[in-house]
C-alpha cells in the first residue's frame, strides 16, 4: 500500500434518517494509481457507499479522506467541488444526458471543474481535443461523438461515459456496475480499454460489481460484504 | 457557470418540447390578454379623455358637472334646463372669450341624437390632439333643412348624400311625435372620430327653431301647419335658448377666471366646467369595469404561472436521473437550483415574448380595421417599456415560483445520492 492513498475510509457509519446503520466500515484504503475490484451484490449498500465517497451523503460518524482532503470537515459545497475536481463516475447504464450530444456530455465535467479543464487543456491543448483523443483510445470515432446519445448502442454509450469520467484526469474513477448492460465479449474489452486509458492518466479505479468473473482484470479485489460490518437483512 | 446552466436548461427544455411548448403557449396567451387589455385600457382612456379637445369651458344650466359633460359631450342623459339666448350673446362677446359655439339638444332621428348648432361647430369642435372634424363626403349645412351625419349614423342607417330624413321630438328611442312635415336632406357625412360625434345628426340652430315653430309643451299646435318649409326659409330664426355652450378662452390663462365668472353669472344660474377635469372625474366613475377587466387578465397570468409550476413539478420525477447525473459530474446544489429556476424563468420569458409578438402582429394586421371602426389610433404599434416590464415581471415571478421545484429537486438529489434510480 502506498504512503499516499487516494481514498481512505475510517470508522465510517451511515444510515438514512433515524433508520439503523446501512454502512459501517472500520478501515478501507486505496493507493494512488491502483485498480480495485469491489464485489458487492445488489442491496449490499454500494450505492450508499458511492454517495458517501462522492460527498453527496453525509456520514453519521467517521472519516472519508479523498486525495488528502478530509470530507467530514467540509461544507457540502466544498465536497461538491472536491467531487468535481477528483472523481470520475460511471453508472450502470443511462449515464448520458439525452438532450446533449456525446461530445457535449463529455465536456461537462470540465465545465464544473476548473482543475480538470486546466489538466485537459494542458494534456491535449484543449478540452474538445482531449475528448476526441480519449474517445479514439476507447474506440469511438469523431462521428460517434457528434451523434445524438439515443442513436448510440449501449456499448458505445458506456464508452462515452468512460470518456466523460476520464476527461481532465481525475484522481479516482468510480465505476458502478458499468458492464452489467453489456454482453460478455464487450465487458472484458470495455474494462481493458478503461484500464489502459486510466493508467495513462495515473487515475485510480474503484470498480464495483456483483460479477466475480471480472475480478482478474484488476490489481486487487475486495468484498463489500466483508468490509461492511452491518449485515444485509 | 451561469451561462452553462441556462444553456443546459434550454437544452433540457428542448428535449421536452411538447410540454414546454404548451406551457409557453399558456403564458403567451396570458401575456397577450393582459397586455391587450392594458393597451385597450390606456387607449380607451386616452380616447375618452380626448373626446373633446381645445374647448376650455362648457357652460350649461346648473346641475352637476358630470351631468353637463354627459349630455353635452357624450349625448347621455337629459339636460335639466337651458341657457337663454341673451346669455349666449353676452358670453360670446366677452373679451376673454375667443369663440363660443352653442348647441341645442332635444330631438332625435331613429334614436340618433340631433345637435342643433352653428357652422362654427365644424371649426371649433376638436378631438384627440386638437384634430378638427373632417368631412368624408359632402360639406356642412347651407340650407335651413340641410343635415350633416356622423360617420356611425351614416354607416348604420345606410344613408348617403342626398338622403331625405325627418327628425323626431324628444330624446327617447321610440318617439311618437315626429317632425315629418319638415324633411331634411343629407349634405355632408363626417369622417370617423371615435367620439360621440360619430353617432350624431347635426343641423343648424335655425332648423331646430324651425321644426318647433308653432309648437307648445312639446306638441304641435294647429299653428305649426302654417310654418311650411318655404315660409320658414324666409324668416330670421333665432332660438330663445340653447342647451349648452362650448367656449374657447382668448388665452389659456384666462380659463379659470372665466369659469369663476360664469359660475357666478348674475342674469341666470349657470354652470361652467373645464372639460379635462370633468372628463377625468367621469373616467374614474366608468373605469370600474375596466379595472375589473384588468384584474381578470391578471388572474389569467396567475393561472399561466401556476401552469409553469405544475409542468416543472410533474417533470421532476422523470428527471431524477438527470439530476443524479449532473450531481455526479460535479454539479453543486446551486447548479441544480439555477437549472430549475432558470427553466421556470425561461418558460415565462419565451412565453411572454411570444405573447407580445403575437399581440403586436395581430394589431399590425388588424390596425386598419380597428382604427376605422373604434378610433383606436391611440393604440401603440410597437411594444413599449410597460409591455417589457410586464414580461420581465412575470419572468421574475416565475423564477420565484421555480424555487419550489428547485428546493424539492435539491432535497431529493441529496437523499438519492449519486445512484440513478430507474
Amino acid at each position: 500500500m502506498s504512503i499516499d492513498p487516494v481514498l481512505q475510509l475510517k470508522d465510517l457509519s451511515f444510515g438514512y434518517g433515524s433508520a439503523p446503520d446501512l454502512i459501517n466500515i472500520e478501515r478501507f484504503s486505496m493507493a494512488r494509481g491502483e485498480s480495485l475490484f469491489l464485489r458487492g451484490p445488489s442491496g449490499s449498500g454500494k450505492s450508499t457507499l458511492l454517495g458517501l465517497i462522492g460527498g453527496v451523503l453525509t456520514p453519521r460518524a467517521g472519516q472519508i479522506n479523498l486525495c488528502s482532503s478530509e470530507m467530514s470537515a467540509m461544507s457540502s459545497g466544498a465536497r461538491d467541488q472536491l467531487r468535481a475536481d477528483h472523481l470520475g463516475i460511471i453508472f450502470q447504464q443511462f449515464n448520458l444526458l439525452p438532450y446533449l450530444s456525446s461530445l457535449q456530455n463529455c465536456v461537462l465535467p470540465c465545465r464544473f471543474s476548473a482543475k480538470r479543464r486546466a489538466r485537459a487543456t494542458q494534456m491535449a491543448g484543449g478540452v474538445e481535443v482531449a475528448v476526441k483523443e480519449l474517445a479514439g483510445g476507447l474506440g469511438l470515432t469523431d462521428a460517434d461523438l457528434k451523434r445524438p446519445v439515443g442513436a448510440l448502442s449501449v456499448g458505445q454509450q458506456q464508452r462515452v461515459a468512460a470518456v466523460r469520467a476520464l476527461i481532465g484526469a481525475p484522481d479516482l474513477i468510480i465505476a458502478d456496475e458499468p458492464t452489467s448492460a453489456l454482453d460478455h465479449d464487450n465487458r472484458g474489452r470495455f474494462i481493458e480499454l478503461l484500464n489502459q486509458q486510466r493508467q495513462a492518466f495515473g487515475s485510480s479505479l474503484l470498480f464495483v460489481s456483483h460479477d466475480n468473473s471480472l475480478a482478474p482484470h484488476f490489481d486487487r479485489a475486495a468484498s463489500l460484504a466483508a468490509l461492511n460490518q452491518v449485515k444485509a437483512m | 457557470m451561469g451561462a452553462t446552466t441556462i444553456n443546459l436548461a434550454l437544452r433540457s427544455l428542448w428535449a421536452r418540447k411538447m410540454t414546454a411548448l404548451l406551457t409557453i403557449i399558456s403564458i403567451a396567451a396570458a401575456i397577450f390578454l393582459f397586455v391587450a387589455v392594458e393597451n385597450l385600457r390606456q387607449g380607451a382612456r386616452t380616447s375618452f379623455e380626448q373626446t373633446l379637445s381645445d374647448t376650455d369651458v362648457i357652460v350649461g344650466a346648473r346641475s352637476s358637472p358630470i351631468a353637463l359633460v354627459l349630455y353635452s359631450v357624450f349625448q347621455i342623459g337629459d339636460p335639466t334646463n337651458n341657457v337663454t339666448w341673451e346669455s349666449y350673446k353676452e358670453i360670446s362677446t366677452r373679451a376673454d372669450v375667443a369663440w363660443a359655439v352653442p348647441i341645442s339638444l332635444g330631438d332625435t332621428h331613429k334614436g340618433y341624437r340631433v345637435i342643433g348648432t352653428t357652422a362654427d361647430y365644424f371649426k371649433h369642435y376638436k378631438y384627440a390632439d386638437k384634430q378638427n372634424l373632417a368631412f368624408a363626403r359632402g360639406e356642412e349645412f347651407n340650407d335651413l333643412f340641410d343635415v350633416v351625419l356622423g360617420a356611425q349614423t351614416a354607416r348604420e342607417l345606410g344613408y348617403e348624400l342626398g338622403q331625405s330624413l325627418t327628425l323626431s321630438h324628444g330624446l327617447g328611442k321610440a318617439s311618437f311625435v315626429h317632425h315629418d312635415d319638415k324633411p331634411f336632406k343629407v349634405t355632408g357625412i363626417l369622417a370617423p372620430t371615435g367620439t360621440p360625434v360619430d353617432r350624431s345628426v347635426i343641423v343648424s340652430l335655425g332648423a331646430i327653431e324651425a321644426i318647433h315653430m308653432g309648437w307648445q309643451n312639446g306638441m304641435p299646435t294647429p299653428m305649426s301647419r302654417l310654418a311650411t318649409p318655404e315660409r320658414l326659409r324666409q324668416m330670421v330664426l333665432e332660438p330663445k335658448s340653447v342647451t349648452a355652450i362650448f367656449i374657447g378662452a382668448s388665452a389659456r390663462v384666462k380659463t379659470l377666471g372665466l369659469q369663476r365668472d360664469l359660475n357666478s353669472y348674475e342674469a341666470e344660474p349657470l354652470q361652467a366646467v373645464i372639460p379635462g377635469v370633468a372628463l377625468s372625474q367621469l373616467w374614474n366613475v366608468v373605469s370600474i369595469a375596466e379595472r375589473a377587466l384588468a384584474i381578470v387578465s391578471a388572474f389569467v397570468i396567475a393561472v399561466g404561472l401556476i401552469g409553469i409550476l405544475t409542468s416543472i413539478l410533474t417533470s421532476l420525477n422523470e428527471r431524477r436521473r438527470e439530476m443524479a447525473i449532473l450531481r455526479s459530474l460535479g454539479a453543486r446544489g446551486r447548479h441544480i437550483f439555477t437549472l430549475l429556476v432558470s427553466e421556470a424563468a425561461l418558460l415565462a420569458l419565451i412565453g411572454g415574448l411570444l405573447g407580445l409578438t403575437l399581440l403586436y402582429s395581430f394589431l399590425w394586421i388588424a390596425r386598419p380595421f380597428l382604427e376605422v371602426r373604434f378610433n383606436m389610433g391611440a393604440l401603440q404599434s410597437l411594444p413599449g417599456a410597460f409591455d417589457f416590464a410586464v414580461v420581465l415581471g412575470v419572468t421574475f415571478i416565475a423564477a420565484m415560483l421555480g424555487v419550489i421545484p428547485a428546493i424539492i429537486a435539491l432535497k431529493r438529489s441529496l437523499s438519492d445520492g449519486l445512484s440513478v434510480r430507474v
